[in-house]
């Protein structure tokens, strides 16, 4: 049969049992809102071992980063307690810099499109920023000067010495260094807006920002983003519970980057040992791919006698398998867009550069599974239809 | 030209066998049409079949046109079940989800026939058996008679010179039967080579020839020239 007329037959077929379907793909695309946010949690806790562990240039022991992945909808991260931590941290003695964060978000400064990313100087020194003139890279202020170092695509556009006002802050930043080509603050690109280019980004210091400006913190709040650190020079076992402590009160969770790169040298069975963090995206995920395969493999059994008149009226077996791998197609297809779609309504949720990162990187995920989900989902079943004795049931309709 | 030569089916079951066809030959010219009659348990089903590509014989050749289809690959054998067969069935067969009209469309559909074209011909052969104000109705709408002319009509659209009918007027009452009847007799006219199965003397006496089997054996053949 020829692939419009075996299109047609699958949505005639889909339309003849549309409320079985609707079920069906209600079914699904639940399990891919929930799959979707599974990985928004799994990824980016993947991702961020390998960031912190490969790229980072100083020993990372002294870092602590909230952890973002427990609060269930993303919407509920209680931002004025994470605000309020932060303070009651940065009133811990040999805590520095409690607030700073790594700035993945931007802030729109101008009407043009450069984007403003904010990083504390203390983090900037950790990084692998270099100047074109090859100098170290210094965003402190000083005596009300806010300096500013501009990515290399912006050279001709905000020339050293050049001022750019914000107009939101009414804070002006003069531009004190030019970034290399391709800069980024860590390394390799692992997926994240950590490694993406500063070629058109305007990076400045943390320090001079947050002194007013509260909303930062709104954008500080993506996932993995938000860290403090400790003196290297502290007596970290002692301060160590205290900052849980903090947290407690909270209700927050803080965990300490250094254990966690200790587990990014990670065996399989070592991610497992977190397993309260994969437990139940993981369970979520298993069920969603069973079910998908139970369900149309249910299918085959309840349309036995629709398969036996279809093939007596012409239908090869072919094409009732190709028929049955179109509607599953059709199936996961409208899952993974209206899951993605969903969430991708929901970035505001998360700051929104680091919320594209981890989309994109749950987009190529998710969409993997999908195709691992329509192979795994459609082998039994075409398995199933090959055994199935179609002449058989085509007699039967005789007696 | 159908040939069937010493065709035998054995049932193997566990403890013992079934001989459902018994050396049964005959030849069939085109276009003719035939009742297959006998008790039941006699075999019809069996032969109606192993004529259709549905099962296979233990022994003998069935010919259509000099191919033995018993030799034919699984896949050459749908291939010409789909150009030269289509079936009717007592209990009608229809897809009990589509309406009408789509379970028109299907045999269409398979044969790859376009949209314009397939509203034509299912409109047209919907009239011609006085079904047009069923065209959206579910089987479970309609009656029995109605059912299985619009299963007549699905045969009709599967344009296969050969139509096997396995009791077609099993479930129905005598006006539906001779209703049905009359649109078999037009399709015989037509050039439509029919086999059909029945129990019935009434309907065997509409078809110009008659094979009577009995425990799977011909018995009696009578009309035709061969
Ligand atoms: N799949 C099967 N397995 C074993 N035996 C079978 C099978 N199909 C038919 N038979 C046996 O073969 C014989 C012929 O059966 P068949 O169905 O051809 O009879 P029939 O003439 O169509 O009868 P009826 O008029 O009741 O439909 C019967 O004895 C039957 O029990
Ligand atoms: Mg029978």
């Amino acid at each position: 049969m020829h692939l419009w007329a075996l299109l047609q037959s699958t949505f005639l077929q889909i339309y003849s049992r549309k409320k079985a379907f609707f079920v069906t793909l209600l079914l699904l695309v639940v399990s891919f809102l929930v799959v979707d946010y599974a990985l928004m949690i799994l990824v980016p806790v993947c991702g961020s071992k390998a960031i912190f562990s490969q790229t980072l240039s100083r020993d990372s022991g002294d870092i602590y980063c909230l952890n973002m992945w427990k609060y269930f909808f993303p919407g509920y991260y209680a931002q004025e307690d994470i605000y309020s931590l932060l303070q009651d941290i940065q009133g811990l003695e040999q805590v520095e810099g409690a607030g700073v964060y790594f700035y993945t978000n931007t802030e729109r400064i101008t009407a043009e499109d450069s984007d403003l990313l904010v990083i504390s100087p203390e983090l900037l020194s950790m990084t692998k920023l270099r100047d074109t003139t090859g100098s170290g890279i210094d965003l402190s202020s000083q005596e009300g000067s806010h300096p500013a170092a501009v990515g290399y695509a912006l050279r001709d556009r905000y020339p050293v010495g050049s001022v750019i006002h914000d107009i939101q802050q009414e804070t002006d930043y003069v531009v004190k260094y030019i970034l290399e080509k391709d800069c980024r603050f860590l390394g390799e690109d692992i997926g994240s807006g950590l490694c993406a280019s500063l070629d058109e980004r305007i990076v400045v210091g943390a320090s001079a920002y947050l002194e007013e400006y509260m909303f930062a913190l709104d954008y500080a709040i993506s996932q993995n983003s938000l860290c403090f650190f400790v003196s290297p020079k502290a007596d970290i076992a002692g301060i160590e519970p205290q900052i849980y402590q903090c947290a407690a009160a909270y209700g927050l969770d803080i965990y300490n980057i250094k254990s966690f790169s200790e587990k990014a040298d990670m065996s399989f069975g070592d991610i497992w040992q977190e397993k309260e963090q994969f437990v139940m995206p993981l369970l979520l995920l298993i069920m969603a791919v069973v079910a998908t395969i139970v369900s149309s493999m249910i299918e085959i059994y309840t349309r036995k006698r629709t398969i036996g008149i279809l093939y007596a009226t012409g239908y090869f077996k072919k094409d009732i398998k190709r028929m049955y791998i179109m509607e599953n197609v059709i199936k996961l297809g409208i899952a993974f867009s209206v899951a993605i779609a969903y969430w991708n309504t929901q970035r505001d949720f998360f700051a929104q550069d680091s919320a594209y990162f981890v989309l994109r990187q749950v987009f190529v995920v998710s969409l993997a599974l999908t195709l691992v989900m329509l192979v795994v989902g459609s082998i039994f079943p075409l398995r199933q239809l090959d055994k199935l004795p179609v002449a058989q049931i085509v007699m039967e309709e005789s007696e | 030209m159908i040939q069937v030569n010493h065709l035998t089916k054995v049932y193997k079951g566990k403890m013992f066998e079934t001989k459902a066809l018994d050396d049964v030959s005959f030849s069939l010219q085109e276009g003719s049409f035939v009742a297959v009659m006998g008790d039941s348990g006699s075999g019809k089903t069996t032969l109606l079949n192993i004529l259709g590509g549905m099962d296979s014989a233990t022994q003998g050749e069935v010919l259509f046109f000099g191919t033995d289809t018993q030799k034919l690959s699984p896949g050459q054998l749908d291939k010409f079940r789909k150009e030269n067969i289509s079936f009717v069935f007592q209990h009608f067969a229809l897809i009990d989800e589509y309406t009408v009209y789509e379970n028109l469309e299907a045999p269409l559909l398979a044969r790859n026939v376009k949209k314009k074209v397939r509203k034509k011909e299912i409109s047209e052969v919907l009239k011609s058996l006085g079904l047009e104000d069923f065209t959206y109705q579910l089987p479970d709408q309609l009656s029995g008679g109605q059912r299985q002319r619009v299963a007549l009509a699905r045969s009709i659209l599967c344009k296969a010179p050969i139509i096997l009918a396995d009791e077609p007027t099993g479930a129905l009452d005598e006006g539906n039967t001779s209703r049905v009847m009359e649109l078999f007799q037009a399709l015989h006219k037509e050039g439509k080579t029919i086999i059909l199965i029945t129990h019935d003397e009434k309907v065997a006496a509409y078809a110009e020839r008659m094979l009577l089997l009995r425990d799977g054996r011909l018995i009696k053949q009578s009309g035709g020239q061969e």
